[in-house]
């Protein structure tokens, strides 16, 4: 039997460490009444009131949810016909790799190359064009997801319904949907989550005067040291880790991992 | 699963109808929003500036030009050097660490994979900022520092290269120990046995076994944390001060602040060709191991 | 010949599960010995121990003499071919070979004869080149036995050698390993489930079931002396008769006192070999007789297979016979045997 040598515990626990004092800290500071680093002042939640009503918060938190949910909705099914495409009727590697491009391409080239684009075709940055730019990568990652769900489904299940006397649209509706159903809802939760954290392309295409929760946080942030922040960052983990649980429910740990 | 296309099938209109709804939109959309964008990025390398900004359609090779010059080459290599740096650190962290995870007991692995990556579910910019509040003068560390008695000044930590490795390190550390770990776990077991059966102490299985056969996965994880690393520009901004000037820095300065997008289309394709190469060598050696998998 | 392995009550557990079960067994120098018996039965656990992958909880493993038990694997002087051969993918077969001569530190011209030697020994020349993805699973094969051999072990241990193997090139290989063995001279213990495979290649087989060891003898003696029930119908095919035995003879509802002079009293079962069975158109004037009607009859070429209903009794009997069949289905036949043919096993 593979004997677990005891001396491995340490870099593994190093690792963890590493991951997770910061976070830490910050969470316990969110619950820091004088809010900086340098001394404990006491337990307070007023930071959290604080972050309740930054104006600037809640507006970014505003349009960072319109363009998670917009892109979410459109990404997933754009990327979900494209992995029934690519798995069903394409043979083709090139068509493979470009669907999984924009999540291979840096972000910083793709937001580039989006800025560039929309101006060359005079498109008003806002809201509406940092929402298209998120679907772009959110295509990637939902195909590539649904692909490995369609992946692990016997297509005989699908010969068997066209047998029984159903059209390929019925069959779709009444066999293959509800197969992939958990795979598309775990794409969409990736969809949403990449979409809510993301930040480079949405900083380039967003335009004047609009701001995501992320640009938002970054403008803060450079100031140095902000309260709210800490708060914020406790929502935010508690918010990470229910899609986690989520999503573990939906589809097992398994896939939380590789979709990672 | 095997793919079965008859002729009758093919011929069929219905198949012609379903290749066109599910791979039209999606192919639709990521040639106006991806392959066209990249396209307009390689025409704009290729572009004079204007003079108030924006492009001037007339074709010159001044910004290829430019972009060999000295001092854009040493921020480039300054980049490399850092990425690479973040790279080996991670590598050399994240290696003991997916080995120990291959090694617990079966029911303990998927936890311990789901804890490396849940801090990679939060956002990065809060990730980043909990280091400033760590490495500040005023910050955790330094208090630490003077409570132990170590030092009675206040010291920071911040706004160095060091910081910025820590906080890239911090940020896709993850990217490098998930891939270890698949390379990892599909090493037969039966492999160890064979190698200790022939006579091979532990560390000498490890060496002429183990390390080999994780190959592809160190490749792999190289490339996901070096790529992200030098495009990056809010870690070297947030924790490196002007210290370190990166070429993701360098790009967002041409398209935000200097305007000349000629130039910064010329650096941002040096990522991109960068990219590739990395890319390449893995294929060539993944071609070389295939066998393994 | 002198004993080489002596196992002396090893117990194994796992849990709850017993995989080897105080075993006692006695291995001699250059034999061929085969451990065979049903998936799960321990046997592979035997030759782990054996290996020094798992520790006996309880028990002494001695080799020439001296106590194995803690001797990590890679210092017993034991090689193992594995059953999936487990070969290096990233070196080529000159280099698995190599493998266990680099870790004794030998000089590069003593690794490099040997290798050579033992290359040209299995037949692997030409493909010291190759990885492992580049060669067929026979020369494979060949390659995760020369490793072994290589290292000159005293014991070399086989875990279901033949498993990954097509039938056909099976044959050829039970032959080339009992060649092998002769002309290295080196103590081969091979686990396999194979009865015919345990039975064509080892000089002697232990028969295990659920941790225990039910008999070793060498094949012959396995075959027409069984010593116990299991025994009797994992190997070959066996009609079985429940009875009992009084005051020297053997009495069933089938039977009445067929002579059983040297069976202790008691319930028995009475074991009998199909091809000891004669049958016969018309009753003979023996006890040992039996008379039922033939079912139906199974053509295999070299013989038939004749199922036997006798009455009262849920299971045919079975009676081979050389060449084509010569009894309806339907036609009543009386069955005997020589009563030294058949065997009485406690029941």
């Amino acid at each position: 039997m593979p004997r677990f040598r005891r001396w491995l515990v340490f870099p593994l626990l190093g690792v963890y460490g590493f991951l997770y004092v910061p976070i830490v800290i910050l969470a316990v500071l969110s619950f820091n009444e004088s809010g900086l680093p340098t001394a404990w002042t006491g337990f307070s939640t007023k930071w959290y009131g604080a972050l309740f009503s930054n104006d600037l918060i809640l507006r970014g938190a505003r349009t960072t949810l319109v363009v998670a949910l917009g892109a979410t909705v459109l990404a997933t099914i754009i990327g979900t016909l494209l992995a029934l495409g690519l798995e069903r009727y394409s043979r083709s590697v090139l068509f493979d790799a470009f669907a999984i491009a924009p999540a291979v391409v840096p972000d910083i080239v793709l937001a580039i190359g989006l800025l560039a684009f929309y101006t060359m075709i005079q498109f008003t940055l806002g809201t509406v064009s940092v929402l298209f730019a998120h679907v772009t990568f959110n295509i990637a990652f939902v195909t590539a997801v649904v692909r490995t769900r369609l992946h692990n489904f016997d297509q005989q299940l699908e010969e068997a319904s066209l047998d029984l006397g159903a059209t390929e649209l019925r069959t779709f509706f009444r066999v293959t949907l509800p197969l992939i159903a958990p795979g598309i809802l775990a794409a969409a939760l990736l969809s949403f989550t990449l979409s809510v954290d993301e930040f480079v392309i949405a900083f380039f295409t967003r335009g004047a005067g609009v701001e995501t929760l992320p640009t938002v946080i970054y403008s803060m942030v450079r100031f140095g040291i902000t309260p709210e922040i800490n708060a914020l960052a406790v929502v935010l983990l508690g918010l990470s880790f229910t899609v986690v649980v989520v999503s573990q429910r939906l589809i097992g740990l398994r896939r939380v991992v590789d979709n990672a | 699963m095997t793919k079965r296309l008859s002729k009758a099938d093919r011929s069929r209109p219905t198949r012609w109808v379903g290749r066109l709804l599910t791979l039209g939109p999606g192919g639709l959309y990521l040639t106006l929003f991806l392959a066209v964008p990249l396209a307009v990025i390689v025409t704009y390398s290729f572009m004079r500036r204007g003079t108030f900004g924006g492009v001037v359609y007339q074709p010159t090779l001044e910004n290829y030009r430019r972009a060999v010059d000295p001092l854009f080459l040493r921020i480039l290599w300054d980049s490399v050097r850092i990425g690479g740096l973040t790279t080996l650190l991670a590598l050399l962290i994240g290696y003991p660490a997916a080995f120990a995870i291959t090694k617990l007991p079966t029911r303990w692995r998927l936890p311990a994979l789901v804890a490396i990556v849940l801090p990679f579910w939060s956002n990065f910019l809060i990730r980043t900022y909990a280091w400033i509040v760590l490495l500040n003068r005023e910050g955790i560390l330094s208090k630490a520092l003077r409570a132990v008695g170590l030092t009675d000044e206040p010291v920071g930590f911040l706004y160095n290269r060091g910081s910025v490795v820590v906080g890239l390190l911090y940020a896709y550390l993850p990217l490098m120990i998930l891939p270890l770990y698949a390379a990892l776990d599909r090493i037969d077991p039966a492999l160890d046995e064979a190698s200790a059966d022939l006579g091979a102490k532990p560390w000498r299985t490890f060496i002429r076994v183990t390390v080999p056969l994780s190959l592809p996965g160190m490749t792999a994880g190289s490339i996901f944390v070096f790529v992200p690393s030098i495009g990056n520009f809010v870690v070297p901004e947030l924790l490196g001060g002007g210290q370190a000037v990166m070429v993701g820095n360098l790009i967002r300065d041409q398209f935000l602040r200097a305007r000349d997008w000629p130039f910064g289309a010329v650096l941002s394709l040096s990522i991109v060709g960068l990219m590739m190469i990395l890319l390449v060598v893995q294929a060539v050696q993944l071609k070389r191991t295939r066998a393994h998998a | 010949m002198p004993e080489l392995v002596h196992i002396a009550k090893v117990t194994k557990r796992f849990g709850d599960v017993t995989a080897v079960d105080a075993v006692d067994l006695t291995i001699e120098e250059n034999e061929f010995f085969a451990l065979l018996g049903p998936s799960g039965c321990g046997k592979t656990t035997l030759l782990r121990i054996l290996a020094g992958f798992e520790d006996p909880d309880e028990g002494q493993v001695l080799l020439g003499g001296r106590d194995l038990v803690g001797v990590r694997p890679y210092d017993r002087p034991v090689n193992m071919m594995f059953q999936s051969y487990a070969l290096f993918p990233h070196l080529t077969v000159w280099q698995n070979i190599a493998y266990g001569l680099v870790e004794e530190r030998l000089p590069k011209r003593e690794i490099e004869q040997r290798v050579g030697e033992v290359i040209a020994k299995v037949g692997l020349e030409g493909l010291e080149s190759r990885k492992p993805h580049q060669i067929s699973g026979g020369q494979k094969q060949r390659v995760a036995l020369a490793r072994a051999i290589v290292k000159r072990p005293r014991v070399l241990l086989l875990d279901e050698p033949l498993a990954a193997l097509d039938k056909k090139i099976r044959a050829d290989m039970q032959l080339e390993l009992k060649r092998l063995q002769h002309e290295v001279g080196i103590t081969f213990v091979v686990v396999t489930h194979d009865q015919e495979e345990a039975m064509s290649m080892a000089d002697r087989v232990a028969v295990m079931n659920q941790g225990r060891i039910l008999q070793v003898a060498d094949p012959i003696t396995l075959y027409e002396r069984p010593a116990d029930y299991f025994v009797a119908q994992f190997i070959g095919e066996m009609n079985f008769i429940a009875g009992e035995v009084r005051d020297g003879r053997f009495f069933s509802p089938e039977l009445e006192g067929v002579p059983a002079p040297d069976a202790d009293a008691g319930p028995v079962w009475l074991a009998l070999r199909p091809e000891k069975i004669v049958l016969r158109e018309s009753p003979g004037a023996t006890p040992v007789e039996l008379e039922g009607r033939v079912e139906t009859t199974t053509f295999f070429g070299s013989l038939t297979h004749c199922y036997v209903r006798l009455p009262g009794r849920e299971e045919p009997v079975v009676v081979t016979a050389p060449g084509p069949r010569t009894f309806q289905p339907g036609a009543t036949v009386w069955m005997t045997w020589r009563p030294e043919d058949a065997v009485l096993l406690p029941r």
